[in-house]
């Protein structure tokens, strides 16, 4: 029985899934595949009214035209004694791959009725669903193949396919720099103009070579045993962390949106020195976080305005970072933080070098790794504005940059 | 003299397998997406072969390739992988498409042209 994480997904299931966490709202959502001999997958439901098993044609609860799919659905996921109305709800959007004999099944919870859920609940919701099916595909005797995998589990393969996907980061500019290097022996050497463009292509494949490689090196120390960061972290000033990067950005606009965008970038920090902005993690995954959002926004400004701000609110420290551009798509607005997924309506034009839409997705897994969060508050037409939220450290620690300035 | 069509976003990719198919004899047309690969392919003479990227925004690599196979108008047309991906699965997905072949970046240019001279000549004999 295999189990196994979803690396991308096709612009039909893209959309659906972001049409499905709208319907449900911001819930916690998995995604899995079924790999067997068949490609039918028997669910049942929740509902002690209901005799097991449920035929696929009996589940339609949350059916809509514009979810392409079938859509399964079920009131209530769990056990225990509380009120039905405040467990979450659950859907199951399924596609069938018959030709290669496989299943695509999303899971999406949502917090029910008006009592506020932890995000414990949640999670633990996503971890009721898939061994509950698990047990019913069991029971039924049926050739699907399907592994009850615990939520660790699914984190891990996760930090394996990130790792995945900067190999990919690194192949890109290494095969640049061979071709091009193979190509240098092979033109005329009184073809002056020609070798600068290729030296020049030479010389920024290296640096996205080199990047990526920083990127390898984070990753794999932060997940050396697949598991969360550890909690040996240091403690952090923000402040100093993003004046640093506002100065880094000046001096990189050029590579970043290219020269007559650089020369209108008007970016601009503020913040309050008289609250604590010190959070606790790991330096490097954080400025990658931050950094991943402020280059995002230096692409997609229109005019060039970039602001970040940085304060204390309800003991949580908070960077808004915006831009004023066009914003984001709308029913784009969870999708952007999905991996390798770009969005339409961005002005890939001032991107100097191809991205894989990956940024947004390293940013958010690695604030939720600090305990923190990355939201998007859309205004259409506006420009988009993206809220970091981490916890504030307690006052008795000091930051690093605090000791070595004593 | 071959026509082929080379499907990659990255825009030093693409300009480098141009320049190394043109330096080879070959006619080269490029697009920037999926999406412009199936309208060239759609709307224009059918090239010899088509080089395809696997990992793009919007409609990827294998979509185009299962597009390409599912259509009685194009799918005798040879077609290249060319991706950085390494897993094995991905490799056995495509060549379970229709492709013929898989070409992993970074790739050696000499290597790169041969094969791809090899694939033209085998299509060649085959029409």
């Amino acid at each position: 029985m295999k189990l196994e994480y979803l690396q991308h997904f096709t612009t039909l299931e893209q959309e659906s899934f972001a049409t499905l966490m709208r319907h449900l709202g911001f819930g916690h959502a998995a995604c899995y595949r079924i790999t067997g001999e068949q490609a039918a997958l028997i669910v049942g439901f929740d509902d002690p009214n209901k005799s097991w098993p449920v035929a696929l044609s009996d589940t339609h609860h949350y059916t809509r035209k514009n979810l392409p799919g079938l859509v399964i659905g079920w009131r209530h996921i769990g056990v225990g004694k509380s009120p039905r109305s405040h467990w979450p709800k659950g859907t199951i959007l399924y596609f069938p791959e018959q030709e290669q004999q496989t299943s695509k099944i999303f899971f999406a919870v949502q917090p029910a009725g008006t009592k506020r859920q932890k995000d414990g609940d949640l999670d633990g919701a996503l971890q009721v669903v898939a061994a509950r099916i698990g047990r019913w595909i069991d029971h039924n005797e049926s050739r699907v193949f399907f592994n009850e995998a615990s939520f660790d589990e699914h984190i891990r393969a996760l930090n394996i396919n990130v790792v995945a996907m900067i190999d990919h980061l690194l192949r890109t500019p290494a095969a640049s720099i061979a071709g091009y290097a193979s190509l240098l022996s092979m033109i005329s050497h009184e073809d002056v103009s020609q070798i600068k463009d290729f030296v020049h292509v030479i010389e920024k494949q290296t640096s996205e070579l080199m990047s990526g490689l920083e990127k390898l090196q984070v990753t794999l120390k932060s997940h050396v045993d697949g598991a969360k960061v550890q909690p040996a972290t240091e403690v952090i000033d923000l402040g100093h962390v993003l004046s640093e990067m506002v100065t880094v950005a000046k001096l990189e606009a050029i590579q970043i949106v290219g020269v007559d965008a650089a020369r209108e970038l008007d970016l601009k920090f503020h913040y309050q020195s008289d609250f604590s902005c010190r959070v606790r993690g790991v330096p490097a995954l954080i400025r990658w976080a931050l950094w991943e959002v402020v280059k995002n926004a230096m692409v997609h400004a229109r005019r060039g305005i970039v602001s970040i701000k940085l304060y204390q609110s309800d003991a949580m420290v908070v960077v808004d970072i915006e831009d004023d551009g066009q914003g984001v798509a709308a029913g784009s607005e969870e999708l952007i933080f999905l991996k390798f997924y770009q969005d339409p309506s961005s002005q890939r034009g001032r991107r100097q070098s191809k991205g894989l839409g990956l940024g947004l997705y390293f940013a958010r897994h690695l604030a939720e790794q600090h305990m923190g969060k990355l939201l998007l508050i859309n205004r259409k037409g506006h420009g988009a504005m993206f809220r970091f939220i981490f916890p504030v450290a307690p006052a008795q620690e000091s930051s690093l940059s605090e000791k070595k300035g004593a | 003299m071959s026509k082929i069509l080379v499907t990659e976003d990255e825009i030093h990719i693409q300009r480098l397998v141009k320049m190394l198919l043109e330096k080879s004899g070959h006619v080269v047309e490029v697009a920037s997406s999926g999406e412009e690969c199936l309208a060239k392919l759609t709307n224009e003479s059918a090239p010899d072969l088509v080089i395809l990227d696997i990992m793009m925004p919007g409609m990827d690599g294998m979509q185009v390739l299962q597009t390409i196979k599912a259509s009685s108008k194009l799918q005798s047309i040879p077609v290249v992988m060319l991706t950085a991906l390494a897993q094995e699965n991905i490799v056995v997905q495509g060549i379970k498409l229709g492709a013929i072949d898989y070409i992993r970046k970074p790739f050696h240019p000499q290597e790169f042209v041969a094969r791809i001279a090899k694939h033209l000549g085998a299509a060649k004999s085959a029409a």
